[in-house]
């Protein structure tokens, strides 16, 4: 899966090909089926975090992972509160120091596009020498508007659980389009082939240009509606769903912003009531990267949670052992 | 201590960046200083305003002429494509740049014509509010995708794409 030694960051969903992926997805099955035989499998590791921006299941997933394959896993913080952050260091010397106390990988969260990148890029030289320096990668945990390449490779595991295949899914995209880095899962799965897609949105939370490109270019059919009453219409027709919910905390914080929160908010929820009144696909799931927000539900009532629809607390626990394997073939290739 | 007067020499061998906007000259200036030379030893760079341009009141849609400003680096060529006169461009699309040997121009080009595919800069910032390049400080990397003028980038980390608008 990672070829290249000298290159083992993982920055962005895009950088894997299907053969990486599908790899990583099946050796992310045999880990979970054998979990004692990796057991001390990173033991000497040393894992650390640094989420500049709050996270619960990713920050979770990722220590879980690396201290049950035996790595340390302590160094680190979920948010940049109390840190040396807040008195304005960079993230740069953040991570230099944490390769200074012996981490293997950081793991990084930011809501700055290209930081996880940008982190890669710096600690790969000592600034001391000018010299290339390969001793740390970097694991993107979620930055900017755009990646989280560890939601969509988990995303993918959990489809082909389901599943049993990544090709020939049909599935509907609905709630934040434009800022919901989730929902860009839509790439790597185009890659698997007849990929159907509909998407569901605000028009002010219309996928963004780069991912329509994209699809066209990759001949994925796909439509784009904005009308909420025709989700009872859609839902039959689809494998799955898979929403994502108004990301208010990435919006601008202006009064337009702000105007497009209370705009946006309780656009088009999935409710029991309507589930009852479908009738879906055999195998139907609704999936959705969390949390559900009960004082603005914006995707999914919580009473899902109690049906055999809820896809996504399966897809949320995966994480846990996608991540086990990810960091597995990171140390081992 | 008084000012001192360094006679300037005549140029057996240099670049000369001319009709250029005067208000760019200090940014023109900074980027040629702020650059390592061959073996350390920075050139004698000089600026001048106040001269009159026909070129300069073209480009900015007048008739007639407009103060022009000049850059001079002695002793010292730029390759074409390199990170300096890529950012050259990136400031002063328009300004024309002389390879002078011999006293004489051996080659004439604009700025923009001589912008490489990929320029690391501290003088170009992401037009992305939100990219991390502008919220640490360290060089930024740029993709090259347009020469325009004026030149069009798309960073490096976070791949948005973006006009070079000089302010």
């Amino acid at each position: 899966m990672f070829g290249d030694r000298n290159n083992r960051h993982v920055i962005s969903i895009n950088d894997f090909s299907k053969d990486a992926l599908l790899e990583l997805i099946s050796f992310t099955s045999v880990m979970k089926s054998n979990p004692e035989v990796y057991r001390d499998s990173l033991v000497g590791w040393k894992a650390a975090e640094m989420f500049i921006s709050n996270s619960t299941r990713t920050f979770e997933s990722f220590r879980e992972a690396a201290e049950d394959l035996g790595a340390k896993a302590r160094m680190g913080f979920r948010s940049p509160s109390g840190t040396s952050l807040e008195k304005g260091e960079s993230v740069v010397a953040t991570g230099q120091m944490y390769r200074g106390y012996g981490a293997d990988v950081i793991i990084t969260r930011s809501p700055h596009d290209g930081a996880a990148l940008y982190l890669a890029d710096a600690l790969d030289v000592d600034f001391e020498t000018g010299l290339t320096d390969k001793r740390v990668w970097v694991i993107d945990g979620g930055t900017g508007n755009k990646d989280h390449s560890t939601q969509n490779m988990l995303d993918l595991y959990t489809f082909r659980e389901q599943y049993g295949k990544l090709d020939g899914l049909n599935c509907l995209v609905f709630g934040d389009l434009l800022y919901g880095r989730s929902i860009r899962f839509v790439l790597p799965l185009s890659l698997f082939g007849d990929l159907e897609v509909t998407f569901l949105s605000h028009p002010r939370l219309a996928l963004a240009d780069d991912i329509r490109g994209t699809l066209t270019e990759r001949g994925v059919k796909f439509q784009e509606i904005f009308d909420p009453e025709a989700l009872p219409d859609v839902l039959p027709t689809v494998d799955f769903v898979y929403g994502s919910r108004n990301q208010e905390n990435r919006y601008p914080e202006t009064a337009e912003g702000e105007e497009l929160k209370r705009e946006v908010r309780d656009f088009a929820v999935i409710n029991r009531k309507m589930m009852e009144s479908i009738k879906p696909k055999d195998g139907f799931k609704i999936y959705h990267a969390l949390p559900v927000d009960r004082k603005h539900p914006c995707i999914v009532e919580h009473e899902i949670d109690r049906t055999s629809y809820c896809g996504y607390i399966k897809e949320a626990e995966n994480g846990y052992h996608l991540r086990k394997a990810l960091l597995y073939r990171m140390r081992h290739d | 201590m008084g000012n001192e007067y360094i006679p300037l020499p005549d140029m057996e061998m240099g670049m000369n960046f001319d009709h250029a906007y005067p208000d760019r000259l200090g940014s023109i200036c900074n980027v040629l200083v702020n650059r390592t030379w061959v073996n350390g030893n920075t050139p004698i760079i000089t600026q001048a305003v106040g001269f009159q341009s026909s070129k300069v009141a073209k480009r900015r849609g007048r008739e007639g002429k407009l103060p022009k400003g000049v850059v001079k680096i002695y002793g010292m060529h730029l390759e074409e494509a390199s990170d300096v006169l890529t950012e050259i461009a990136a400031i002063d699309p328009g300004c024309t740049v002389n390879w002078i040997f011999n006293r004489s121009v051996i080659k004439k080009k604009r700025a923009f014509e001589c912008a490489g595919d990929y320029v690391e800069s501290d003088a170009i910032n992401c037009e992305n509010s939100d990219c991390i390049t502008n919220h640490e400080e360290g060089r930024k990397k740029y993709h090259i995708v347009s020469k325009g003028p004026p030149l069009t980038a798309r960073c490096h980390y976070c791949e948005r794409e973006f006009e070079i608008v000089y302010r």
